[in-house]
């Protein structure tokens, strides 16, 4: 492949997040939907905190993580958590929107590669919910406040970088699965539960562990190979004061690069493969 | 070779019925045959039409030609190119057109959408936004270019659609069903633009798929019949329509009371031929007779049906059309009607 | 109620139990669904413990026992927990199922038939209900044998009964969703941002005394948070009649208030969308 069609299809990728971006845009009252709800969802937790132990400070919350202050680590926990929900409800549902719209064929059959499409709308995803995690971050931190190391944030940043990354390959391998699926919703709707369950978003891993016993040393092993869990041990080492992850940050980011390749890879290589049982079934149309 | 834009050979799909994902896959062995043993050679710059009724596979071959499925069997070759080994150089080579308006996006404009193709097509920016606003000019959209799509009316709607089919100025067209729902006098504009612009001035070879056999007689150079997955002639309109002879079509239309139509028709020594359609479970039919000087026959013909205590509810006298030659060769309507 | 009425009142009884057992037949071809929905409650109800354990470090929470009259909150969450699912599978069940009728095309259909439309709605609120039940008593198991739960069974037919009390007032806010969704078409985001309101209005895994006050009014003014209170101070607090009569009596005039207003917006719904034509539409 020459450089000149590289560009081309790097020309096609972008074009494809601005088409997303723009679509988005014009269906206002969706993005406002999505900069405000997650407050609606993270608060719950911060309220059965501030119930439970009378305050912003626990001294258990403390032994299991090294850091007493619950509500800054939800924070950070919820607002990772964004992307997962953009690889799933964005990523995942993005060519069945353009099944629904009755695009999708005319997508599939112009000469650009599929990965550039759907690296285009994963891009958009991105960006579009790091708009809304920023707002998350910013509304909760003034409504419960956020404690933070402010001058790790850039670090911080490019390990989320490298997390959604990894959420893309995620976001290929369901966009392709539900296309075969009537009624997307349950299963994605199961898959961000358990996610949301099995990764520290708010609580640590020392206390699936400790209070599930072996089936939660068994949960906590799964759990690490999701990016999402090294990404936020590292991330919450980086702006914690005095946080003590279960993974150490060497170990954390050689899983969250591991996994990223994996993850790509497979991806991409799963997505090929639905495609393939797709075109044989009888076309998209045919779900 | 290089003389055909499309070929096929033995294009064979069968679709397998059934619900579910793949998690669950229902146990139902019932199958349909979509296409059966297709194979067709399309000319450079022919505008070649494709006729049958719902559900004959016309849209499947299309999908296979576009990429979009893959055949069971068979190999097809697109502006050169084997759809299954060099699926994105054909690609390159097409440009679809598909029935429904949907085909677009709704929530942005006819320049975005016409933008955003170019991007996927790889079109060179410069080239596209000549492209592009020569396109807009062609269809007349240029004073709403800015616009929504969903601010459109269908017609313009479909206007568009082939613009895009035409951005990266592509040596096929596949045309599926273009004129489907939309009102006759904008299909009539559709057709004389495809067959004159497109198809004569640009010089594009067109695979049009229709059920409509004006749109086939008219346009097409050549046409071939498909009915249940199988291709039954092939042959321009005219010498289609010269098996029929140099008779005239007498269209009658009654409602089956006592005896059986064909029995009737049967006895009518002047015919050199009939068709009958209608559906099965329905007393009501049409027939088709065709013969030489029909004036001198019609009395003859009103008696006889009505001694068999047929209700006669409709004649006429027709040239003959595809349809005639289509109903002839394969006993089937290519639409519904009574 | 004389004669003729007993027989229509036979009838349209049938009729809700013709739809509930055709919606039970539906809801078990999707075996994928019928997993899920076994299974993301027990996942929520986990997640909840679990987040407790981390920040009190056992299962008794000085704190909630100063705000709540008890401190165990692994049983105070699996109650909030049981009354909502329930709340919520009569709240939207109605208009989810309407929704899927006018997706497969089969409301048009329904409507034609001279059976009232409320048997209808309440042959899929009971059937989902059913099937919330099932699941309930799998959650409550599996939580009692992993965490352990203190629950005041003497007070169970008590708290059923107190449950059916409330019943009437989520039905009529069912109609209400139900007639609006006829017509509105953005369904999705407009049950998931009442459902993740209620997520925060509803005393589930908190009591009512950490909102802020502003936030609390509005609480008090939807049925299942009185529904959760009470079925909270039957099986876990042994509260005092009194504490009781005063959570039953805004229930009883919201069993009124919301059967009426549900069954208003719905008939008049239905009116404009059957002046519309677009009944049939999704």
């Amino acid at each position: 492949m020459n450089i000149d069609n590289w560009i081309l299809e790097l020309k096609a990728s972008l074009s494809t997040a601005k088409k997303e971006i723009l679509v988005n845009l014009r269906y206002p009252l969706w993005v406002v939907f999505w900069a405000i709800m997650p407050i609606f969802w993270l608060a719950p937790f911060i309220l059965q905190g501030r119930a439970l132990v009378g305050g912003r400070f626990s001294e258990s919350f403390g032994e299991l993580t090294g850091t007493k202050d619950f509500i800054t680590f939800a924070i950070i926990g919820s607002s990772l958590y964004a992307y997962v929900m953009s690889a799933l409800w964005g990523t995942g549902l993005s060519l069945r929107r353009e099944q629904w719209g009755g695009t999708l064929e005319m997508i599939l059959i112009s000469p650009c590669n599929k990965f550039s499409i759907l690296f285009g709308k994963a891009l958009s995803d991105s960006i579009l919910t790091s708009f809304y995690a920023i707002i998350q971050f910013a509304l909760a931190s003034l409504i419960f406040g956020a404690m933070v190391k402010v001058e790790n944030l850039g670090f911080a940043i490019s390990v989320v970088l490298l997390m959604i990354l990894a959420f893309y390959g995620i976001g290929f391998v369901l966009s392709g699965v539900i296309l075969m699926y009537k009624e997307p919703g349950a299963l994605l709707n199961f898959v961000d539960t358990l996610i949301y369950t099995i990764c520290p978003v708010n609580y640590p891993l020392r206390a699936l562990m400790l209070f599930l016993g072996s089936a939660g040393y068994y949960i906590v092993m799964v759990s690490i190979f999701f990016p999402l869990t090294p990404a936020l041990e590292i991330v919450r080492t980086l702006l914690l004061p005095s946080f003590n992850p279960y993974l150490n940050v060497a170990t954390a980011i050689s899983y969250l690069v591991a996994t990223m390749v994996i993850f790509l890879i497979g991806g991409m290589y799963l997505f090929n493969f639905v495609d393939k049982i797709i075109r044989k079934k009888g076309g998209v149309e045919a779900y | 070779m290089q003389d055909y834009s499309i070929i096929t050979n033995g294009i064979r799909k069968v679709y397998r019925k059934g619900e579910g994902g793949f998690l669950f896959r229902k146990k139902n062995k019932e199958t349909i045959i979509a296409l059966d043993d297709v194979s067709l050679s399309i000319k450079r710059g022919e505008l070649f039409g494709l006729l049958g009724p719902n559900g004959a596979g016309k849209t499947t071959l299309v999908k296979i030609l576009s990429t979009l499925i893959l055949p069971d069997a068979g190999t097809a070759l697109v502006n050169g190119y084997d759809v299954l080994k060099e699926p994105g150089k054909v690609r390159a080579s097409i440009g679809v057109v598909s029935s429904g308006e949907r085909s677009l996006y709704w929530k942005l404009t006819a320049r975005e959408n016409l933008e955003y193709f170019a991007r996927l097509y790889k079109v060179p920016d410069q080239v596209a936004k000549r492209r592009i606003r020569e396109l807009l000019n062609l269809m007349g959209l240029e004073d709403r270019a800015d616009e929504l799509v969903e601010k459109y009316s269908s017609g313009m709607r479909q206007k568009l659609a082939i613009a895009r089919a035409m951005l990266h100025d592509p040596e096929v067209l596949l045309l599926d069903e273009p004129t489907l729902g939309l009102d006759p006098s904008f299909s009539k504009s559709i057709r004389s633009f495809i067959r004159e612009e497109l198809n004569k001035k640009q010089g594009k070879t067109i695979l049009l798929t229709t059920h409509y056999m004006e749109e086939a007689d008219k346009m097409c150079d050549r046409v071939a019949f498909i009915t249940k997955g199988r291709i039954v002639a092939v042959d321009t309109p005219e010498r289609l329509k010269n098996m029929i002879g140099k008779n005239e079509v007498l269209k009658l239309v009654v409602e089956e009371l006592r005896e059986s139509v064909s029995n009737v028709v049967k006895n009518l020594p002047f015919l050199d031929d009939y068709g009958i359609t209608g559906m099965e479970q329905n007393s009501i039919k049409t027939i088709r007779m065709y013969m030489k000087n029909v004036d001198s026959h019609i009395q003859e013909i009103v008696e006889s049906f009505s001694n068999a205590g047929c209700r006669i509810l409709s004649l006429s006298v027709e040239k003959p059309t595809l349809e005639d030659v289509f109903i002839k060769l394969t006993g089937e309507a290519l639409r519904d009607e009574y | 109620m004389n004669e003729g009425g007993w027989h229509r009142l036979n009838d349209e009884l049938k009729i809700v139990a013709t739809v509930m057992k055709k919606e039970l037949i539906l809801y078990f071809r999707y075996p994928v669904w019928v997993l899920f929905d076994a299974l993301m409650p027990l996942l929520w109800v986990v997640s909840l413990v679990i987040y407790g354990m981390a920040l009190v470090g056992s299962p008794y929470s000085d704190n909630l026992a100063r705000l709540a009259n008890t401190g165990d909150y692994v049983s105070f969450t699996v109650v909030g927990m049981v009354v909502s699912s329930f709340a919520y599978s009569t709240l939207w069940g109605m208009s989810y199922a309407m929704r899927g009728e006018q997706w497969s095309g089969t409301l048009e259909t329904t409507f034609l038939t001279p059976c009232s439309r409320f048997s209808v709605l309440l042959g899929k609120a009971f059937s989902n209900m059913l099937t919330t039940s099932a699941w309930v008593i799998i959650q409550i198991t599996l939580v009692a044998l992993v965490f352990g739960l203190r629950i005041n069974i003497v007070n169970l037919p008590l708290a059923l009964l107190f449950f059916l009390i409330a019943l009437p007032s989520f039905i009529g806010i069912g109609f209400s969703l139900a007639g609006i969704v006829l017509d509105f078409k953005e369904h999705s985001a407009f049950v998931n941002f009442l459902s993740s309101l209620l997520g925060l209005l509803l005393p589930i895994s908190y009591p009512l005394s950490v909102l802020p006050p502003i936030l609390r009014y509005f609480s008090y003014l939807l049925p299942p948070t009185y529904a959760i209170e009470g079925m909270r101070s039957l099986l876990i607090m042994n509260s005092s009649l009194s504490e009781l009569t005063s959570l039953v009596v805004p229930l009883i005039f919201f069993d009124v208030f919301w059967l009426f207003t549900g069954i208003a917006i719905f008939i008049r719904e239905e009116r404009r969308v059957l002046k519309k034509g677009t009944l049939g539409y999704y």
